[in-house]
């Protein structure tokens, strides 16, 4: 018997999604082209978020920046802090003093983990898991606690200075940070019960967003991303910055570069990021916090109010700005998602000249038509999430 | 969206195969999240409401202690005869980031002074909290330690905090 | 029909419609505060009515008062392209087969009351189960017409998810209740009750869930796909589909389907509770047990104390506190004290004449009454509880996923299930 094969004249449906739809969350825009549930084709756009951090920033003194990094990637703004200003401290050669270095971990390490928390919350929420994103974000409020401690202000830090951060780590740091430690993880354990080896999830999760380790190198893609997809690239390790390479951490990797891989990488950096905030708590010396070198840190207080050297030094600081000599750098910190880098140019005049940021989501985001196309519209929410998209970042 | 004429390789992703077969039942694991979930019902249920370990705050009625750091709505200190110790020297404004800070300077007939702010007004919804008007003082006469956020107005205008209003507002930790 | 059949009919239709609309909104208090209790949440609390300068929250139960008069006061928006009539049918067709499922349902044990033979059960119908099947089945027009209806792409993929999940599901759930008829022997719901008394094997309470522990779990994770509520609810999937295929409704015609949800959980507690825990029997205890005044004293105290727990928690007292628990304490005894009496007071005094004699006489049936009604309520109660801290805790499954749990595992899970059971009956008679 002949089979005869009919096919039925169907044609595609184009489905807008965002910029404000619930999954697309950081204010991004996909136009979908649907058979039945099966995207054939996907269009991201971006750029709803657009501030003109670049431009911005060739305006304002050196120290005058730090704001606006923090709203960058907003989930971590610390890392921010701390990139931009290794890419200054690298043109003015200035030696940051210990202590300063391990506040930097230290804080860093915080900012990761409110990054990957929200990372991993957003994810379950968008499955339906509402629950678990209560657990994490009441673990990540606590951290955000702290971050006020340390700096003043719970999102919009401004914390680091050319030369080390604005102020000391508070006395008590280290006794309130025990709580915290032990709500994350136990936090984590509990999400761990609910998540990993929950069929339904791992359902979600596995097999979608698949993304191989070469594809993901030709992507340019960092972090959990690149780590989900098998390869061991970890800044933190392969080019060590802060004290990275006085702690002891693993770089965990994922083996087929799918979501639940980089579900998996995410939860384990958490774990990591604990034991290195542990082990800098541990190590960390007595000391100044920020450089004594006076043409780039501020006089103290004491020498203001005082001295008319100290006054003077002062007031030429805020009249004209720190003078970084001239030069360019390009500097990179490992951030919630990657790469961040940061490459800056000064022209000795007492402003960035040019300054460019490598945003790591937006080279995660270019990789999302790869991972997406030809699968189911659902798989689009966890892949998308596992991505971790920050608008801010993305658009600067 | 041109290239939805090309052949797409569709796919429906299926992950039963990498399943232990416990995983595969779906119950044991549902069983033990939904155990997680529901010992965080009993004990936020019958535990203490004090001691529970809800993070809420009920906000209008109960407050949380901001950190002693905590960057607030702005103030100027005063003198013992209550004038202000700012001096007019214009360095807050030279280091806000956000351009909010607008001084005029006046003379002052105390030899010890010599310079005032005739006006001086900070709109606060400008103002991005970032403190470095506080760094940048050489007089400690600007804090940021008044504890108040700075509330929702129903006009532009009242957001511009001037003189009098800055120097009445208090400090959390005692007023300077 | 007698003039007082009809009237006892019709304080039948008043009391499951009343249960099910009391219960239901009840649920949409409880949703919000169950599910942030257990994601170490206070939950809303704000509603408030001001009386006397004092404004009283009720620690919450107020919003659904607060829901339904927003609802009933927001604008009716009407998709401009959409088809007008079914738009406005649809919510009443989702509204409505989940409201009628409930009049073959025993709330409470059969009575014989003042000389009238009282069935607590609007309609006792032989083939009560197809008809349970009947209006579950007829509940999928509402959701796929008014996603069809809105002209919306959301919608219309919403509304196709509905169809195909809930029509899949219907035939696992039909599947899982045939090894319980086959035990039974009869497809109508009070003879399911009725089965469901005494003990099996010795030491378990003769009830579906342990006749048939394996169709219990499968009928309850059939029942719950027909909710539509996650994991089950790819049809509004949040993050995907918006709101699936409510999107476009808004005022009351949106308050429809979320009560209709509601009214669904509500049947479905209803449903399970009496196929698989006996209804309104007492564990191990036979239905005689209702007359004796010593059982009926225990289940008294047990089940009076639980609703007085149930609505101190309604009201957010502490539970720490030793008067509360001294309350509870009191409540339950009072409740069983006196339910005891009501069935024991004419075995002790002895005839009596009057008004008084009336009721002694009818004692024993009207404890009886009472009782299996709070014993009916309990149940659902705690099922309700248990369906609605599930949704909170899972993530949803994707399409096809649902799609091959129901074909490729519960469909022949449940012919399994339907053979093993034919079995084990051959050998046993």
């Amino acid at each position: 018997m002949q089979e005869v094969v009919r096919k039925l004249p169907t044609s595609t449906m184009t489905l807008q999604m965002g910029p404000s739809h619930p999954a697309s969350h950081g204010t991004s825009k996909f136009t979908v082209e649907l058979d039945g549930e099966t995207i054939l084709a996907i269009d991201i756009e971006f750029g709803y978020l657009h501030r003109g951090f670049e431009k911005m920033c060739e305006n304002v003194t050196w120290t005058q920046v730090v704001p606006y990094t923090d709203r960058l990637n907003y989930v971590s703004p610390l890392i921010n802090n701390v990139g931009f200003y290794m890419a200054v401290e690298k043109i003015a050669e200035v030696k940051v003093p210990e202590r300063a270095l391990y506040i930097r971990t230290i804080i860093s390490e915080m900012s990761r983990i409110c990054d990957h928390l929200t990372c991993v919350a957003a994810t379950a929420m968008e499955l339906g898991g509402l629950s678990i994103f209560f657990y994490m974000i009441k673990a990540r409020d606590r951290i955000w606690d702290l971050i006020e401690d340390i700096t003043g202000a719970r999102l919009t830090v401004s914390y680091v200075r050319i030369g080390g951060v604005m102020n000391d780590l508070p006395l008590d740091f280290a006794e309130k940070w025990k709580p915290v430690r032990s709500l994350v993880l136990a936090m984590l354990h509990d999400v761990d019960v609910m998540l990993t080896k929950n069929r339904i999830f791992i359902d979600r999760m596995r097999n979608t967003g698949i993304i191989n380790g070469e594809t993901a190198m030709a992507y340019g893609l960092t972090g959990p991303m690149l780590r989900g997809s098998g390869v061991k690239f970890d800044i933190r390790k392969a080019s060590p910055y802060l004290v990275y390479d006085r702690v002891e951490f693993d770089v965990p990797v994922g083996a087929k570069g799918d979501n639940f891989d980089r579900y998996v990488v995410r939860m384990q950096e958490i774990k990591y990021a604990v034991s290195i905030i542990d082990q800098c708590l541990a190590q960390i010396p007595d000391g100044p916090f920020i450089t004594d070198d006076p043409r780039l840190a501020l006089p103290d207080k004491g020498s203001v109010y005082g001295s008319i050297e100290g006054t003077v030094d002062h007031f030429m600081h805020i009249m004209f700005g720190i003078q970084v000599p001239k030069g360019e750098a390009y500097s990179y910190v490992e951030g919630g998602n990657g790469e961040l880098g940061f490459y800056v140019v000064s022209d000795g005049k007492g402003k960035p000249y040019r300054v460019r940021v490598r945003p790591p989501c937006f080279a995660n985001l270019s990789a999302l038509p790869t991972m997406i196309t030809g699968a189911l519209l659902a798989d689009l929410v966890p892949t998308f999430d596992s991505i971790n998209m920050i608008g801010g970042e993305i658009d600067r | 969206m041109a290239e939805s004429k090309k052949e797409i390789k569709t796919y429906i992703s299926d992950a039963s195969d990498d399943m232990t077969w416990h995983e595969r039942l779906y119950v044991p694991a549902l069983a033990k999240g939904f155990g997680v979930f529901a010992k965080h019902f009993f004990r936020n249920l019958l535990g203490d409401k004090e001691e529970g370990d809800t993070g809420t705050i009920q906000y209008p009625e109960q407050k949380i202690a901001y950190s002693e750091r905590w960057r607030g709505a702005h103030r100027l200190t005063k003198r013992p005869d209550g004038s202000t110790k700012c001096v007019a020297c214009m360095m807050c404004s030279t280091a806000c980031p956000a351009q909010c800070i607008h001084i005029i300077a006046k003379e002052v007939d105390d030899p010890n002074v010599e310079k005032a702010p005739e006006v001086f007004v900070i709109d606060e919804l400008r103002c991005i909290f970032c403190g470095m008007c506080v760094e940048a003082c050489p007089k400690d006469a600007i804090r940021m330690d008044t504890g108040i956020h700075v509330p929702a107005m129903y006009s532009r205008e009242e957001a511009v905090w001037d003189l009098d209003k800055l120097i009445s507002n208090k400090g959390v930790r005692g007023n300077v | 029909m007698t003039l007082a059949e009809v009237i006892i009919r019709l304080v039948m239709v008043a009391l499951a419609i009343g249960l099910l609309m009391s219960i239901a909104p009840l649920l949409t208090w409880g949703e919000r505060k169950w599910s942030a209790l257990a994601q170490d949440r206070v939950g809303p609390n704000r509603a408030a009515i001001e009386l006397a300068g004092k404004s009283i929250t009720l620690n919450g139960l107020l919003y659904p008062l607060a829901d339904g008069l927003k609802m009933i006061f927001k604008e009716d928006f009407m998709p401009t392209r959409g088809e007008k009539f079914l738009h406005f049918v649809s919510p009443w067709l989702a509204v409505f087969p989940a409201l009628a499922v409930v009049a073959v349902i025993p709330l409470g044990a059969r009575v014989n009351l003042f000389g009238h033979e009282i069935p607590m059960q609007v309609a006792d119908l032989d083939a009560g189960i197809l008809y349970l099947f009947a209006f579950a089945s007829l509940s999928v027009y509402g959701s796929t017409l008014a996603g069809w209806a809105s002209n919306n792409k959301y919608g219309l993929l919403g509304s196709l998810r509905t169809s195909s999940m809930l029509i899949s599901y219907e035939v696992a759930m039909g599947l899982t209740l045939v090894g319980l008829m086959m035990t039974v022997g009869s497809l109508r719901l009070s003879d399911i009750v009725e089965y469901q008394q005494g003990t099996m094997l010795g030491f378990l309470p003769r009830w579906g869930i342990f006749m048939q522990p394996f169709g219990a779990l499968l009928f309850f994770v059939s029942a719950f796909a027909e909710t539509k509520r996650a994991p089950f609810d790819l049809p509004e999937a949040e993050s995907e589909l918006v709101a699936g295929y409510f999107i476009e409704y808004s005022g009351m015609k949106f308050g429809m389907f979320y009560l209709g949800e509601f009214v669904e959980v509500v049947t479905g507690a209803c449903l399970f509770a009496v196929l698989f825990f006996g209804g309104w029997q007492l564990p191990w205890a036979s239905s005689e047990a209702y007359y004796n005044p010593l059982v009926v004293g225990i289940g008294g105290f047990i089940s009076t104390a639980y609703l007085v727990f149930f609505v101190i928690t309604l009201l957010g007292l502490p539970l720490r506190d030793p008067r509360i628990q001294f309350a509870i304490a009191a409540g339950g005894f009072l409740g069983g004290a006196g339910l005891a009496l009501l069935s024991g007071a004419e075995g002790l005094l002895g005839p009596k004449g009057g008004v008084l004699g009336l009721i002694l006489s009818n004692g024993p049936e009207l404890a009886k009454l009472l009782m299996s009604l709070m014993v009916f309520t309990m149940k659902i109660l705690i099922l309700c509880w248990f369906h609605i801290l599930l949704r909170w805790t899972y993530p949803r499954f994707r399409y096809d996923q649902v799609m091959k749990l129901g074909w490729k595992m519960l469909l022949p899970a449940a012919l399994v299930n339907l053979v093993v059971t034919g079995i084990v009956l051959l050998i046993i008679r």
